[in-house]
């Protein structure tokens, strides 16, 4: 089999109240791309897209992103365990012309603490529908306070104009990315570390055996 | 048969009034029924319709695809029913879902009541 075009698939999730836009922002980032489709048995739509990402150290690798996207089941307060799977990054959205929304960005945080692959995940939240000023409920104070509080970046969002969408998904990357990199490096330093003192590190093994 | 009957009967009742006016379910709830929406159980009729008419979409819509029923053996005099129904569901624009829904009717006052209600959409892992 061929081997892929691409360097890293990163698969990202769009979590959130039914109607904070989600699905709009991510066809703004794909410029309407839809590939795939809809899954009926579980319930999700997701969308892909190429992107370069550039390293720390300069290093740039081709990513393959697949953003998934709910399709309406959250009304029912139903996303399998299949939906968290394999994510490695979540854009938490809601709509700062509802304050609902917002509030229910707590039950979210939540939910992904026990669904998702470890207790703190990497999570950008995005205050959508940035272009509504008229109709603001949430104040950028208010959610930047909880942001901070929760230790997430924050974006103010707009689908409509385009505004931050690409800068909210990229910083997600950017989390992603930095995480991967940092636990690859650790795994690599704790196998060298084991490989220099390995003899050691066998017979210590032994020693705290209880049959020992 | 009979049940299979009443069955569609309820069915014919209850999601067109579901997509109509979901406050109208009320009629057909007491205040002993139990009610399993999605793992969340709500007793009564006035929680229950609580619950209904919170859920968070506009307009709604029940294709179904199968009804089955059966008579429960000894249960106010074999009159009571248990209603198995699998269909598709769609809010708003969502794209449809499958769900399964099982009630069980029994008789009071010359009609029926919802006793059990239990709520699935058919989402998989």
């Amino acid at each position: 089999m061929a081997s892929p075009d691409y360097d890293y698939l990163i698969k990202l999730l769009a979590l959130g109240d039914s109607g904070v836009g989600k699905t709009s922002l991510l066809f703004n980032f794909t410029d309407g791309e839809f590939n795939a489709g809809f899954i009926a048995t579980v319930g999700i739509d997701f969308r892909e897209k190429r992107v370069t990402y550039t390293s720390r150290n300069g290093e740039k690798s081709k990513v393959h992103l697949q953003l998934w996207d709910t399709a309406g089941q959250e009304r029912f307060r139903s996303l399998t365990t299949a939906f968290y799977r394999d994510a490695m990054g979540f854009l938490l959205v809601f709509d700062l012309a509802s304050e609902q929304s917002f509030l229910n960005t707590r039950n979210w945080l939540s939910q992904l603490e026990s669904h998702a692959y470890c207790a703190t995940p990497d999570i950008v939240l995005c205050g959508n529908k940035a272009d509504l000023d008229e109709k603001r409920q949430v104040s950028s104070e208010r959610a930047l306070q909880f942001a901070k509080e929760h230790g997430l970046p924050y974006f103010e969002t707009s689908a409509a104009t385009g505004e931050n969408v690409e800068e909210s998904i990229m910083h997600l990357l950017d989390l992603v990315m930095k995480r991967m990199d940092n636990t690859v490096n650790k795994q690599y330093e704790e196998e060298k570390a084991y490989k220099l003192d390995g003899s050691q590190n066998s017979q210590s093994s032994s020693s705290s055996c209880f049959c020992g | 048969m009979a049940f299979q009957e009443m069955g569609k009967a309820f069915v014919g009742f209850y999601y067109p009034a579901f997509a109509e006016d979901r406050a109208k379910l009320a009629d057909v709830y007491t205040d002993q029924s139990c009610m399993t929406f999605e793992g969340a159980q709500f007793q009564g009729k006035q929680p229950i319709v609580d619950k209904l008419t919170s859920l968070p979409f506009k307009k709604v819509n029940h294709q179904i695809t199968t009804v089955d029923s059966q008579p429960i053996i000894g249960v106010d005099d074999n009159q009571a029913c248990c209603v198995m129904v699998t269909g598709q569901l769609k809010t708003d624009d969502d794209p449809p879902h499958s769900f399964h829904q099982t009630f069980v009717l029994r008789p009071a006052n010359g009609s029926f009541v919802v006793a059990n209600d239990i709520f699935r959409l058919a989402l998989h892992n």
